[in-house]
């Protein structure tokens, strides 16, 4: 029986670091079985179990390892989970690890060692910058290519099942918002906090601490970490100061908020029950202390991309934090003091540190001292030159700098190392800065960018200010937060902060690019090299802008953090001026990724938007109603009946037309907006907002009014009834009734503040429904109570209160039908009650229900107008309706409307459209012209506006739709063309009104 | 018409027993709707009448309306929201005709019963929900018992009135009521609602 041997972490140091050696995990990489422990990340738990080779590059296929041990990783990207929770593209160095964590490598195969596609790499040299743009770029065949250009260049794959996890949204106020929880952040929020003022604190991480999770320094004479404990310990308990770790604020936006990404259970296996995977928060805060630290810099040299080439703040905090040692035999490359004090820390966690490689020729402080002290060798003016080692760092090569430290001077020199901690300066994390349009300035003496004076109340503070030492990012951050609290009237009192002990450091040496031969790679997840922005310069993409755009420099998903001011800076070299002149990019939110399931939150699904519904809804769903969506109401749209399918929703509609036409149909009219109107002044108000008159309409009695848009197109039309002396019930159309609403209040809050009129939406007050059929009088008349509903007692266009089963509703003898026909009014309560009832006193009459698709089809046999043709182009006369306009009264577009444009006489004319062959189906939007055969471009004659493809009530398909000359034209034919569809259908201009023309059936 | 049961908008719907996620603590929201519900707008079109009006409202319920906007005035038979200029909601669980008393007042008055349903949400995470639906600052020192606030919670038109520090009145348009009832179990499903 084979034995199975217990995997061990090699790497892992017998002591220190912030893990749980108590808690041992076991995951899986590339299916193989490793341990780690908690309080690891995937990549330090890789690193414990001597995994070096974690991916493969996006372009070039080359062998990549991990690189930093934060968010801004542009290597160490592993499809996470499996299944329908499998997710590409996440950074190693930001997964917590939890136990049976599975992740794979992307973008390789067969498998990581052996990557087929490297041989991209040979053809390296033809594949610049903008290849497949010059290639592919209008020649024939893309669609074809594109495809497998699109498999080879790559990231992971994402799962095309849905998501099974709940995401959250959260908004949230407060005083003082300090994001970023290093030494300033902790400064800042303890001071703001001190003061009383309600504080949030956002920590990416699983904790407080940052940078002083991962160095050795003492505060207080103690180690750092404990003041951390003491000052989170603090703020825990300060009622009004929420610090929320894993929470990465990503957006700042106008007025002081800042959008910000919690993982509330990304370091679980799956989220607990009913729990939230991630929850992105919006929050307003009064005052914002930025302390987002600093990203560290690569040095930019031949091979500076093999696994085992680390940056040496990343190293540092594998050996501090993790126990991890990142590599056996170590060299450090540095440009500044951090070298030494990266050799140190390796040391002393015993790795054999060979040498520390300075490019400068001198000016180093303390720590150059104790690393010789130490019996580190340090080389100055030295550069790395070239790197060793297929899948992983085998050995470097050294040379001496010349004095302008563009060239070498004599032999390279060999060394055997499997690590490399680089260690390039720090380049302060202003994106969010950038977010709200503070220009970066240029700081020569931390060579980098800091962020300058923006708008709005946000400052920074800290390394991400140019702070440099741990004091002075203590001072910064309680200063910050100080003031942040005082200027909102807070009285923060005197600052305390702890003491540090920091030895002197020297200055930094720029050095934005290194001799050697080999690729140098700047954007290591992007796989831009030196020689790909050489390029761009000389084609002429020198602004940062463009350079970022052709060579794709920082578009991953670092965003550059560890490489756009290194590109940018050669580029000014490139273009001889100085790095300050050349600037950088703007940022733009999100900061980091983010999922967009976190951003939809609960909006998805029937909640994309909310969805509104009748008092009648119940009714229709247990009746075999088809619903559609008219806004955020569900109407039915028609109704099948026991044993139907969609299949036969033809027939349910005709079905419903003819049960209407011939006996009686009932309709849902509950989405039709409703208005009261009450005050003195409401007959001048209602003769202000239609374009008809109301000074005449008696008590009891309904009208058809039509609204105009200031601008002389019509608005929106419906029926009011006078219901009272001085009050009015108004109805909308469905689709427009919030906008109505919106514009009268308007009107009389800004414009006519004299009038005594005031406005309510009774709309959900009231459940309505419309029977109509030669029949529904018959019906209504078995249910009314205290109204006889005959031609005398409810006349056409009467209103009058009656009751129900009890129920007091108001009846309308109005028609959009044709028929015979009333609607009922109901309190909603009450509205399905009512529906019922004459549901069962229709029984014996034939009475059927119907839906929207029934309801168009007998507008259109009218010719009466609906959505189609009130489009926002249309005007009164346009629609046939030019004689409602009332000449002797003021109404909104009164002057407008008579521009010449919108009286024109070749302004197309409301028809009705008939196919010639009595059997096409003009389409809705199909475009009238006179030759079907004609080359573009073609005059327009005008279009189709609405189209019945059945007409139950006519032996053929109707439309309506306008046409130039309009009525002019009835008998002639036209051509409706779809050229989308390929459709042409010759189509005859007949009277809009196909049925019953003179209104008889009206009467019953 | 008061012997005619009224049918909420939530019949059928409303599903007693616990939602989401069971806490030794208990329910960290409570929700039940009020029902049946008298709502009636009170609404003057100027100064002048608006003062009389609420003169003559205080005759009539003996509470006056609120001059705060954003508060709301009496204990709950009836309250009186503010929700606009010169414009009141009265509201009190059905009990007398309302609609009618208020009639004879001047400016307008028009009945909402029907237009609106009422939950009432309570509990020790119910501040919590409401950073989900709505940004409004919900801190128990903003937003204290006696403030009316409309806004947009869940993207739907609602009006919060604080009735304690942890018990609210959130009036919803009826159409509504149903999405805003699922939104409102499903965002507090990690607390758990407890729906009676």
């Amino acid at each position: 029986m084979l034995k199975l041997q217990k995997p061990s972490q090699p790497f892992r140091l017998e002591e220190g670091g912030e893990i749980d050696r108590l808690a041992p995990l076991a995951f899986r990489f590339d299916n193989r079985r490793c341990i780690g422990y908690r309080g690891d990340t995937l990549a330090s738990a890789l690193l414990a179990n001597g995994v070096r080779l974690v991916g493969r590059s996006f372009k070039y296929h080359r062998p990549r390892g991990i690189y930093t041990d934060g968010s801004d990783e542009p290597n160490a990207l592993v499809e996470l989970r499996t299944g329908d929770r499998r997710e590409p593209n996440t950074r190693a160095t930001t997964i917590e690890l939890f136990a049976g964590l599975e992740a794979r490598s992307q973008n390789r195969w067969p498998n990581l060692q052996t990557d087929i596609m490297q041989v991209t790499s040979l053809f390296a040299p033809i594949i610049p910058a903008g290849f497949y743009y010059k290639t592919f770029m209008g020649m024939p065949g893309w669609r074809f290519y594109e495809h497998f250009i699109r498999r080879a260049a790559g990231l992971g794959r994402p799962t095309a099942d849905p998501d099974p996890d709940r995401y959250d949204r959260m908004h949230a106020f407060c005083d003082v918002l300090v994001v970023g929880a290093g030494p300033a952040g902790l400064a800042a929020a303890l001071a703001a906090g001190r003061a009383g003022a309600r504080v949030m604190l956002l920590e990416e991480s699983d904790a407080p601490g940052g940078r002083l999770r991962a160095d050795r320094e003492r505060l207080d004479g103690a180690p750092a970490r404990e003041w951390v404990t003491r000052t989170v310990d603090e703020l825990d308990a300060m009622p009004d100061v929420t610090v929320l770790t894993r929470t990465t604020g990503f957006g700042h936006y106008d007025g002081t908020v800042i959008s910000a990404l919690e993982r509330v259970a990304d370091h679980k296996p799956v989220p607990d029950p009913f729990e939230v995977r991630q929850r992105v928060w919006h929050i307003r805060a009064r005052r914002v202390v930025l302390a987002t630290g600093a990203s560290e810099r690569p040095l930019v040299f031949a091979g500076n991309d093999r696994p085992g080439v680390m940056l040496a703040g990343a190293a540092r905090s594998y050996v501090n934090r993790f126990a991890v040692r990142p590599g056996s035999r170590a060299a450090v490359f540095a440009n500044n003091d951090d070298g030494y004090r990266t050799a140190i820390d390796l040391a002393r966690a015993g790795i054999e540190v060979r040498t520390v490689i300075d490019c400068r020729a001198g000016g180093q402080g303390a720590g150059r001292e104790q690393a010789a002290a130490l019996g580190i060798e340090c080389l100055d003016a030295t550069a790395v030159t070239a790197t060793h080692g297929h899948l992983g760092l085998t050995g470097i090569e050294t040379a001496q700098l010349s004095a302008d430290g563009r060239g070498i001077i004599g032999q390279p020199r060999l060394h055997s190392v499997d690590l490399l901690a680089v260690a390039g300066g720090w380049s302060p994390n202003i994106q969010l800065h950038g977010h709200i349009g503070a220009a970066p300035v240029y700081d020569a003496e931390l060579a980098g960018f800091v962020a300058g004076s923006g708008p709005g109340a946000s400052r920074s503070a800290g390394a991400v200010n140019g702070a440099w030492s741990l004091g002075e990012c203590l001072r910064q951050g309680s200063d910050a937060g100080g003031e942040a609290a005082r200027l909102l009237g807070f009285n923060p009192g005197a600052p305390e902060l702890p003491v540090t002990e920091e030895a002197p450091v020297g200055p930094i040496r720029p050095m934005w690019r290194l001799p050697g031969r080999g690729k140098k790679f700047v954007d290591l997840q992007d796989d831009v090299t030196v020689d790909d922005i050489e390029l761009a310069h000389r084609e002429g993409y020198q602004s940062v802008e463009h350079l970022k755009r052709y060579t794709t420099l920082g578009m991953g998903t670092d965003q550059g953090r560890t490489s756009s001011v290194n590109g940018l800076a050669i580029m000014a070299e490139e273009r001889g001026i100085a790095v300050a002149e050349a600037g950088i990019t703007r940022s733009r939110p999100p900061v980091v990724p983010v999922a967009l399931g976190a951003i939809a939150a609960g909006d998805v699904g029937m909640h994309f938007a909310p969805t509104r519904r009748t008092p009648m809804h119940d009714w229709h769903e247990a009746n075999g109603a088809v619903f559609d969506h008219a806004g955020h109401w569900l109407r039915p749209q028609y109704y099948l009946r026991p044993g139907e399918d969609a299949g036969d929703m033809n027939r349910a509609i005709a079905r419903e037309v003819i049960g209407t036409r011939s006996a009686v149909g009932m309709v849902d009219v509950s989405t039709l907006g409703k208005i009261d109107i009450q005050g003195r002044d409401a007959a001048e108000f209602l003769n202000r907002v239609y374009i008809n008159g109301w000074s005449t309409l008696p008590v009891g009695r309904a009208r058809y009014g039509l609204m105009q848009r200031e601008d002389g197109i019509v608005f929106d039309d419906g029926t009011t009834s006078r219901v009272g002396e001085h009050r009015y019930f108004m109805t909308t159309t469905t689709a427009n009734a919030g906008m109505v609403m919106a514009h009268l209040e308007e009107y009389l809050g800004v414009h006519w503040r004299d009038l005594d009129v005031t406005l309510a939406s009774v709309t959900e007050q009231w459940g309505t429904l419309a029977l109509a059929g030669p029949r529904s009088r018959d019906v209504l008349a078995r249910v009314v109570d205290g109204l006889d509903v005959s031609d005398e007692g409810l006349p056409y266009m009467g209103v009058r209160d009656a009751s129900i089963a009890g129920v007091a509703v108001r009846l309308f003898r109005i028609s959009f039908s044709g028929e015979l026909a009333y609607e009922v009014a109901a309190p909603a309560d009450h509205a399905a009650r009512v529906w019922e009832v004459l549901v069962d006193a229709g029984a014996g009459h034939g009475l059927i229900p119907y839906g929207t698709e029934a309801m168009g089809i007998m507008r259109i046999e009218k010719g009466h107008v609906a959505g189609g043709e009130l489009d926002g182009r249309t005007t009164a006369v346009d629609l046939g309706l030019g004689r409602m306009v009332s000449r002797r009264k003021f109404h909104i577009g009164h002057a407008m409307a008579g521009r010449d444009g919108l009286t024109a006489a070749s302004r197309p004319g409301f028809v009705g459209l008939v196919p010639v062959d009595s059997v096409s189906r003009p389409r809705a939007g199909s475009i009238l012209v006179a030759d079907p055969q004609a080359r573009p471009p073609v005059d327009k004659l005008g279009h189709v506006s609405s189209s019945a493809w059945l007409s139950p009530s006519l032996p053929h398909p109707i439309a309506l739709g306008f046409v130039k000359g309009g009525r002019e034209r009835i008998g002639s034919t036209v051509w409706a063309m779809f050229p989308m569809r390929n459709e042409a259908i010759e189509v005859r201009v007949v009277d809009p009104v196909f049925l019953d023309p003179d209104g008889e059936r009206l009467h019953g | 018409m008061a012997e005619l049961a009224r049918c909420s908008a939530l019949a059928g719907v409303l599903e007693p027993g616990l939602h989401g996620r069971p806490d030794f603590r208990g329910p960290g929201i409570v929700l039940a709707e009020r029902h049946p519900m008298s709502l009636v707008e009170i609404a003057a079109a100027s100064d002048e009448v608006s003062g009389a009006m609420c003169e003559e409202v205080a005759g009539i319920l003996g509470i006056r309306p609120p001059a705060e906007p954003g508060t709301a005035t009496g204990t709950g038979r009836p309250r009186i929201l503010w929700t606009g200029p010169w414009r009141w909601l009265v509201v009190e669980p059905e009990s007398r005709d309302l609609a009618g008393m208020l009639e004879p007042a001047a400016g307008a008055s028009r009945d909402l019963s029907h237009a609106r349903t009422v939950l009432r949400l309570g509990g020790r995470d119910v501040r919590r929900l409401f950073m989900k639906g709505a940004p409004l600052d919900w801190h128990p020192s903003v937003f204290v018992p006696g403030c009316c606030a409309q806004t947009a919670m869940f993207h739907q038109s609602v009006l919060v009135d604080c009735r304690q520090p942890e018990v609210f009145d959130l009036f919803v348009a009826r159409g509504y009521a149903r999405d805003l009832l699922e939104r409102v179990i499903d965002a507090g499903a990690e607390y758990g609602v407890q729906v009676s």
